[in-house]
């Protein structure tokens, strides 16, 4: 798990003094809003740009948070990079999940297909 | 013009296409004669046949004489005459690989020593733009069924792969292009192949490699190279005026397509890019911890730039942030100043100090560290490239073992000639990974890999037969071993390329 990319408090959207009921509250709310396939759930914000947000890496988050060996690791990372998250938005070469194109394009890059005789 | 001097010009053309064909070099053993030798002179051959039958039928049109029979005759003749074209522009673009591949593999002309490997890349061709999963299963079917690997079937396969998304797998197989002898690598696969790595390259903006590449008489490569060298900061010393660059746009395929391109290099940005990384925004007085995880955003964020003295100096960030909390630390535990609970850096060193080491190696995993010492790096760098190195070495040994197996069970091992190739690229891509790690890197991937791929080289000349693929991983050998310095894998490697000459 990549510390600033799968930071389990930037894929619930908490402050590292979020309680456990706090967890377990934002995770069920994650949870319901991707069932409903609602746009505002489907990424969330981290240093690296926008991610796409899936029920499995909601409950791995949960799961994380909920274990006391395992949150401590991650508390330095979400609180030195909050500001940072907020501040970088979904700019930047982050993976913002949208786009079905078969190549990795970033910003410098055109999208090629049809520029040669064989392809259509 | 008369239909006699019609049939002059016509003759005069045949016979001057056919005196312009380059003599394929002589070989050099009676081995080689087999792999390398072009197909019997079919071009004129055909001609021979087909045109008496094409001019009777074109004199009684001229004639005024027209009949069902005599168009047949005509058309056909033309198809059977000049069927690559009639691929080209009809059966690729339409999206129709059974007539595409019958058309290729007519056209001996076009691709000489790999008429099966040019059919097969011709359907591959014709199933991308059909849009039908039937007829690129088809396609894929047919590449997975030839024998006698060449440069068409490689090519095809490289197509294969990017169709299916597998953009890495691609680039990679179009780079073992490279290591196949240019006589069974027909001029118009190494064209498309050119054309496909500048797509790949267009798609990541990579100008710098673009502005390299080797056009191979690809108009389109041509186009893009030029474009690239506008585009590429270090490539500003001699760019492409203007009206040439738009006179090469006119000469360019699909110009349509391409305009974006054109626009793209002649709006050329009036500053070049700088080859550093963004400064961080935090002050070098900013707390430790936060500094660190500054710069490693940015780091992540510049990946493209990075080099190996900026992962140094992360690494120093790092070491001064872990230091910092381990201070911190032990002041909590002592209960001095820091009241327990103090925050998220009271706790969970060892935990934090891991993740720093798995963000590292990603970012060292980006750069070719071939050159780089880890003698006075700091602790928390040398973790993270030891670990990302014991990784990739673990996954070498792993598909090395793999292939050793397969080549005890002897024939029941075997596979497609087209999976072999996989194999053997993805083999390289693990072996590139161990070389780029590490000043010892190459060393330690070489001792790993090179017997087993020696071996499999070995098996596909003497049993199978597969000496076009034989021949490419030996001669890839053969550079690794000069690369390493192995004198004594050197000698034997030179022996077997030297068979295949």
């Amino acid at each position: 798990m990549h510390p600033l990319r799968d930071n389990p408090f930037f894929v619930l959207a908490l402050p590292v003094t979020a309680t456990a009921l706090e967890v377990e509250r934002q995770g069920r709310k994650w949870l319901a809003m991707l069932e409903l396939d609602l746009p505002s759930a489907r990424t969330y914000a981290t240093p690296l740009g926008r991610r796409l947000r899936t029920p499995d890496a909601v409950r791995a988050a949960m799961r994380a948070l909920n274990d006391p060996a395992q949150r401590p690791t991650f508390e330095p990372w979400a609180a030195a990079g909050a500001a940072l998250a907020v501040d970088s938005g979904d700019g930047g070469n982050g993976d913002d999940g949208a786009g079905d194109d078969r190549y990795e394009r970033d910003d410098a890059g055109l999208d090629p297909r049809g520029m040669t005789w064989w392809d259509r | 013009m008369g239909p006699v001097t019609f049939v002059a010009l016509v003759l005069a053309a045949v016979i001057v296409q056919a005196a312009r064909r380059r003599p394929s070099p002589p070989p050099k053993g009676a081995r080689a004669a087999r792999l390398y030798r072009d197909p019997p002179p079919l071009f004129v051959l055909t001609w021979l046949f087909v045109l008496p039958p094409w001019l009777l039928a074109f004199a009684g049109l001229w004639r005024g004489d027209v009949d069902v029979a005599r168009v047949a005759v005509l058309v056909g003749g033309l198809v059977v005459a000049l069927p690559w074209p009639w691929a080209r522009l009809f059966a690729i673009p339409l999206g129709w690989p059974r007539a595409a591949a019958a058309l290729a593999h007519l056209a001996a002309h076009t691709w000489r020593a790999d008429r099966d490997g040019g059919a097969a890349l011709a359907a591959v061709l014709a199933a991308r733009n059909s849009g039908d999963a039937h007829d690129v299963a088809r396609a894929r079917a047919r590449v997975e069924q030839l024998d006698r690997l060449g440069g068409a079937g490689v090519v095809a396969a490289a197509l294969l792969a990017d169709h299916d998304g597998d953009v890495g797998l691609s680039a990679r197989t179009l780079e073992a292009v490279a290591c196949f002898d240019r006589r069974v690598v027909p001029p118009a696969a190494r064209r498309v192949a050119v054309e496909l790595r500048a797509q790949h390259l267009l798609a990541r903006g990579d100008w710098s490699a673009l502005r390299k590449l080797a056009p191979e008489g690809s108009r389109f490569a041509v186009f893009a190279a030029r474009c690239a060298a506008r585009l590429d900061p270090a490539g500003r010393a001699a760019p492409t005026d203007e009206w040439t660059l738009r006179l090469r746009w006119l000469l360019t395929p699909r110009r349509r397509r391409t305009r974006a391109l054109l626009t793209r290099a002649l709006a050329r940005p009036a500053a070049p890019a700088s080859a550093a990384p963004p400064t961080p925004a935090e002050p070098l007085s900013a707390p430790t911890l936060q500094r660190a995880v500054a710069l490693q955003v940015w780091s992540t964020k510049a990946a493209r730039v990075l080099t190996p003295d900026h992962l140094t100096e992360l690494g120093h960030a790092w070491a001064e942030a872990l230091d910092s909390l381990e201070q911190q630390r032990r002041t909590a535990g002592l209960g001095v100043g820091v009241p327990v609970g103090a925050g998220p850096i009271a706790g969970g060193a060892d935990g934090f100090a891991d993740g720093v080491v798995v963000a590292l190696a990603e970012l060292a995993a980006l750069l070719d560290l071939s050159r780089f010492s880890l003698v006075d790096q700091p602790a928390v760098l040398v973790r993270a490239i030891e670990r990302e190195r014991t990784a990739r070495l673990d996954a070498l040994e792993i598909a090395v073992a793999a292939l050793a197996l397969r080549l005890e069970q002897a024939d029941s091992g075997d596979l497609p000639p087209s999976l072999e190739l996989r194999e053997w690229l993805g083999l390289r891509a693990l072996y590139d990974g161990v070389a780029r790690m590490g000043a010892d890197g190459r060393a330690l991937a070489w001792q790993t890999a090179k017997s087993t791929i020696c071996e499999a080289a070995v098996r596909l000349w003497n049993v199978r037969g597969e000496h076009r693929l034989a021949h490419a991983m030996n001669r890839w050998l053969l550079s690794e071993s000069l690369a390493v310095g192995d004198e004594r894998s050197r000698e034997t490697h030179e022996f077997n390329v030297r068979c295949g000459s």
